[in-house]
């Protein structure tokens, strides 16, 4: 079994709904984000290049690419991040000792986020689901693939608020899977796959 | 440096060749399940498991639905756990493919808890807009207001009340189109005529009838055309539910193009982009109805069958011939129209039923001198050239006839909303658009029209909800001219004193035009004002009294939805925060403490205004029933799956024979104020071009004020809507001038640098970006962020009151401005 996701990136529009409702379902707090569009265009987000009308742009959700090979795990000294078996790159918080060696090694920047001080949030209320492990100070946290909800028998909090239907979710190994089914007979793109990292998010193009 | 990377290794590839086209036919071609996500139901069946899940914790789900005015009106659970909404998704509609929510409703646990929420009742303590208050209690705030009202009311007249409400809530209880109206009737006050997005059904009614709102076809209709035009509007942004169905029917095989003066993020998704200049679409229309007209692309059997092509004119009028032009009837329903009977040469009554009609000539009727409609149209098309259209549009000629080509190629649908509603030839856009479907076959037909705002009229119990002791409230006053006739305390030359202002539903101060006049005009010349909301908006910080309300969440309430053809029940997920207490309660309250207690009875809840909303034969013919709504959520109300609502499929509602009007005989402004018509009545029978009244490159103050100013739709807000929401604030922080690259230089701004963008109105001063999407000659601030988020000034201090005096709506694209750095 190997969990994998696939984004179609013609029908990715940039939205954030996929990156909101990950900051809601994971309850995040304030400045981190587990997944995020990034703008394959201009300098900013959401802007274009080239030169008018003849421009470009397109959209890029990054999130932990849950790699094969993932290169974060071959140097946390402590053991607190590691693969499971089914494929998902774990972030435990009671290991952790801070030190992100793991942000360092890992080739997506941004995917993994470092709570350098205690958590704020901008409202009272715990938001999202009781079952996410609380944030701690000090701590690297990241994408967890929605391991409470693949244990309820949900897919991911993207997968399900994607407004667009551009995401996809499932079992690699599993042909009828979702994830199976749509990168079938579609061209994809792996990010940065030269490195060797081997990701579990197939872009397709 | 790791991000570049990233982006390169896709860049690299996919500059290679155009990538996207590709893969999509192959999609197609393979029938892979992510070309058809909607075949099997996958959402649908997700969204079960959802609540399935739901079930099994501790979490709640509660159906409730978005009730913001961005034109979509999505369905979403509301999951509590321990009484508090924890998060909110996405729930099902019967047709899967209108389920879906955005950023903003997935986002609403924020709006809901939100740190500045007005949590209870506030009275000014400083000067106005100084944002300083005193806690109240309800009793203090109510027998204030009651008395104020009262007073006003007795002292200057009922009318002398002005409620000034929008559309910040869709709700039929709690909402603008709720039982505010009960209370605001039963006491005779006036109402704000609202000039927001009037312009292009005032240009459709003209010639489909049906009001200003009743012009879109159901959003499902897309998927049958061939070619989508998406004219003036960004449905990524402003309309995403509406996104997803183009981009189905894209993805089915719809070629689509985008007309826009900036390359939008809907731009970048269509097949084909055409820059525009801002304020031509209407020059684009009508040369194109010109070209189709000359070179024969018309519909003739539709325009026989189904338009007043064949009625014929009065010359010396410019009447339509009527039967009773020369007969005297005893009942005005037995006339009649006449045409031309090709068959039989010779002209006979439209009831009569000739087997053929003439669509052009011209004749003599009884001595009465007449031409076709069509004749006068096809005559009158004939100054506005591809050439000419060329010239003021900068789009090739080539490129122009192709369109046409393209447009009368049958069925082909046009996405539009409300961009180009925002010049002042708005109406004339629509009116001219709307003509050239009718003479190319493209509305009334499966795969055709136009989409982008489908609004459903539904037979609810107004009467008994709306109308209490025989009172109205009147509506005189457009919001266009409401600082002037404050400021005057009069309209029309006549005194119209207004004392004091209610504003609900409305952040009128930060959405209508050139913001100054509130200060100069407006806020100095009201006695009192009130607002209700849920957050301190512009216009809230400027009030006497500010009232919590209960946010959506927190009551029952019942909708019908705008772009799906569902009405929908609305489940109290919580109890009302704080202090707020549900609208319809505050009116009560206010109503109660004014005599008015019969009406608004103590003691009862949300759900019986829902049912006495619901409680109508109508309904109940149609089996829509409150039991009905409680168990099923979302009732389809118009269409079916299978044959999706498409307006004017059996006929219009013209006056005309139920036909759709190519020459509107009589034409009426949308509100009448006493502006002067005489000028322009004739001229506005037939599409005609009229250049932008500020925006256009041979006004004068164009060398002063260069740049075309437009507010586009950010996908982070609706209107002012969600304007401080944290977390949309971490991904939008501030404000941006939005500058081309070429104006940008010229005046050596760049990206990050602080500007002033100003006009002889106002100004603006917030952080430039310069940004390749804006066309050179654009400058664009995206719209709804409120004053104190800007460094200096508001990006609505810029725009302008002044209306077309038939549209009568604020023209907020009709704007120059110059920007500088400060």
């Amino acid at each position: 079994m190997r969990y994998a996701m696939a984004i179609d990136l013609d029908r990715c529009t940039g939205c954030q709904s996929c990156t909101v409702a990950c900051k809601v379902e994971n309850n995040l707090p304030n400045q981190i984000w587990w997944n995020r569009i990034i703008t394959v265009g201009g300098e900013n987000p959401d802007t274009p290049k080239g030169t008018f009308p003849d421009l470009k742009m397109e959209f890029l959700p990054v999130n932990c690419q849950h790699c094969e090979n993932p290169p974060c795990t071959a140097v946390c000294p402590v053991n607190a991040t590691y693969k499971r078996d089914d494929g998902i790159v774990i972030q435990d918080y009671d290991k952790c000792i801070g030190c992100r060696l793991c942000i360092t090694a890992c080739p997506y920047s941004g995917v993994r986020q470092f709570n350098a001080k205690k958590p704020e949030y901008a409202i009272e209320v715990v938001m999202g689901d009781d079952g996410v492990a609380p944030h701690k100070e000090k701590v690297v946290e990241k994408c967890t693939f929605c391991t409470h909800r693949l244990a309820k028998g949900l897919e991911p909090a993207c997968i399900h608020a994607c407004q667009n239907l551009a995401r996809f979710f499932g079992d690699l190994d599993d042909p009828q899977s979702d994830v199976s089914k749509a990168i079938k007979d579609r061209r994809y793109v792996k990010l940065l796959d030269k490195k060797g990292t081997k990701p579990s998010i197939f872009y397709l193009t | 440096m790791k991000k570049e990377e990233q982006k390169g290794a896709l860049f690299s590839k996919w500059s290679r060749r155009t990538f996207l086209k590709v893969s999509a036919a192959t999609a197609v071609a393979t029938g892979a399940v992510a070309s058809d996500p909607f075949g099997t139901g996958m959402k649908a069946l997700a969204v079960a498991q959802e609540r399935k899940a739901a079930a099994t914790s501790k979490e709640t789900l509660f159906s409730t639905v978005c009730r913001s005015n961005c034109f979509q009106c999505c369905r979403l659970n509301a999951h509590v756990r321990d009484g508090k909404i924890v998060k909110t998704t996405p729930a099902p509609y019967p047709d899967g493919i209108y389920t879906g929510i955005c950023l903003k409703g997935l986002s609403l646990v924020q709006r809901t808890y939100s740190p500045t929420r007005v949590k209870y009742p506030m009275r000014r303590v400083g000067k106005r807009g100084e944002d300083r208050w005193e806690r109240i209690s309800w009793e203090t705030a109510i027998n204030e207001i009651s008395e104020k009202f009262t007073a006003v009311q007795s002292k200057h007249g009922p009318e002398a009340l002005m409620f000034d409400i929008a559309s910040g809530d869709y709700g039929f209880v709690n909402g603008c189109l709720g039982m505010y109206q009960r209370f605001a009737n039963s006491i005779g006050a006036s109402k704000l005529n609202v000039c927001y997005d009037q312009a292009t059904g005032h240009g459709s009614d003209r010639v489909i009838g049906g009001g200003v709102w009743l012009w879109g076809s159901e959003p499902m209709t897309l998927l049958d055309a061939k070619k989508i035009i998406i004219w003036g509007s960004n449905p990524v942004y402003s309309t995403p539910q509406n996104w997803r169905i183009i981009k189905e029917a894209q993805r089915k095989g719809a070629k689509v193009i985008d007309i826009d003066v900036i390359y939008s993020a809907t731009a970048n998704k269509s097949d084909e982009f055409i820059p525009i200049v801002p304020g031509s679409d209407l020059m684009l229309a009508l040369a194109m109805t010109n070209y189709i007209i000359g070179h024969n692309l018309i519909n003739v059997p539709f325009m026989k069958a189904r338009t007043t092509a064949p009625f014929l004119v009065r010359k010396d009028n410019g009447k339509m011939l009527r039967k009773s032009d020369f007969d005297s009837l005893a009942d005005p329903k037995e006339d009649d129209f006449y045409v031309w009977d090709s068959v039989a040469n010779q002209p006979v009554l439209l009831k009569s039923g000739p087997k053929d009609v003439a669509i052009e000539g011209t004749y003599n009727v009884k001595g009465v001198d007449v031409e076709t409609v069509f004749t006068l149209l096809k005559n009158h098309v004939k100054q506005y050239t591809v050439e000419k259209a060329s010239e003021l549009t900068k789009i090739p000629v080539e490129k122009i006839e192709y369109l046409a080509r393209t447009y009368a190629d049958s069925p082909t649908m046009v996405y539009t909303n409300y961009g180009i509603d925002h010049y002042q030839n708005g109406h004339l856009w629509a009116f001219a658009a709307f003509v050239m479907a009718s003479i190319t076959g493209n509305i009334g037909v499966k795969g055709a029209g136009f989409v982008g705002n489908y609004v459903m009229y539904m037979p609810l119990n107004y009467r008994g909800a709306f109308y209490t002791n025989g009172k109205m409230a009147t509506s005189k006053i457009p919001q266009t001219i409401f600082h002037q006739v404050v400021k005057d305390q009069a309209l029309a030359g006549k005194p119209y004193p207004i004392k004091a202002m209610l504003t609900f539903c409305s952040n009128s101060m930060s959405n209508m035009g050139q913001q100054n006049v509130w200060f100069t005009d407006i806020v100095p010349n009201i006695d009192f004002h009130v607002v209700i909301d849920f957050e301190l908006t512009d216009t809230a910080r400027y009030a006497d009294i500010v009232l919590p309300a209960a946010f959506w969440m927190e009551v029952d309430d019942l909708r019908v939805s705008y772009n799906n053809p569902y009405m929908m029940m609305q489940e109290k997920a919580i109890e009302p925060l704080y202090e707020s207490k549900p609208p319809v309660e505050i009116f009560g309250m206010i109503a109660r403490k004014m005599g008015l207690e019969q009406f608004f009875p103590k003691g009862v809840d949300d759900t019986y205004w829902v049912k006495m909303m619901l409680d109508s034969d109508g309904l109940r013919k149609m089996n829509v029933t409150y039991d009905r709504l409680k168990a099923e959520k979302a009732v389809r109300v118009q269409g079916t799956s299978e044959e999706p609502y498409i307006r004017g499929e059996k006929y219009f509602l013209t006056k005309s024979a139920g036909r759709a009007q190519l020459y509107a005989e009589n034409p009426l402004p949308r509100v009448n104020y006493g502006q002067d018509l005489a000028q322009i009545t004739k001229k506005e029978r037939l599409p005609y071009f009229k250049a932008p009244a500020e925006a256009w490159h041979d006004n004068p103050l164009f060398k002063k004020y260069p740049l075309v100013y437009i507010q586009e739709h950010s996908r982070y807000r609706v209107h002012s809507q969600w304007f401080n929401t944290p977390m949309l604030r971490e991904l939008d922080p501030e404000p941006l001038a939005k500058i081309s690259r070429k104006d940008a230089e010229a005046r050596k701004i760049k990206t990050g640098d602080i500007v002033e963008v100003f006009n002889d109105r106002g100004r603006a001063v917030l952080k430039a970006e310069i940004n390749d999407a804006i066309s050179p000659g654009v400058l664009s601030i995206p719209k709804g962020w409120q004053r104190d988020q800007f460094i200096k000034g508001c990006y609505q201090e810029l725009t302008s009151t002044t209306s077309d005096p038939m549209a009568v709506n604020f023209a907020y694209f009709d704007c120059l401005v110059d920007v500088r750095k400060v």
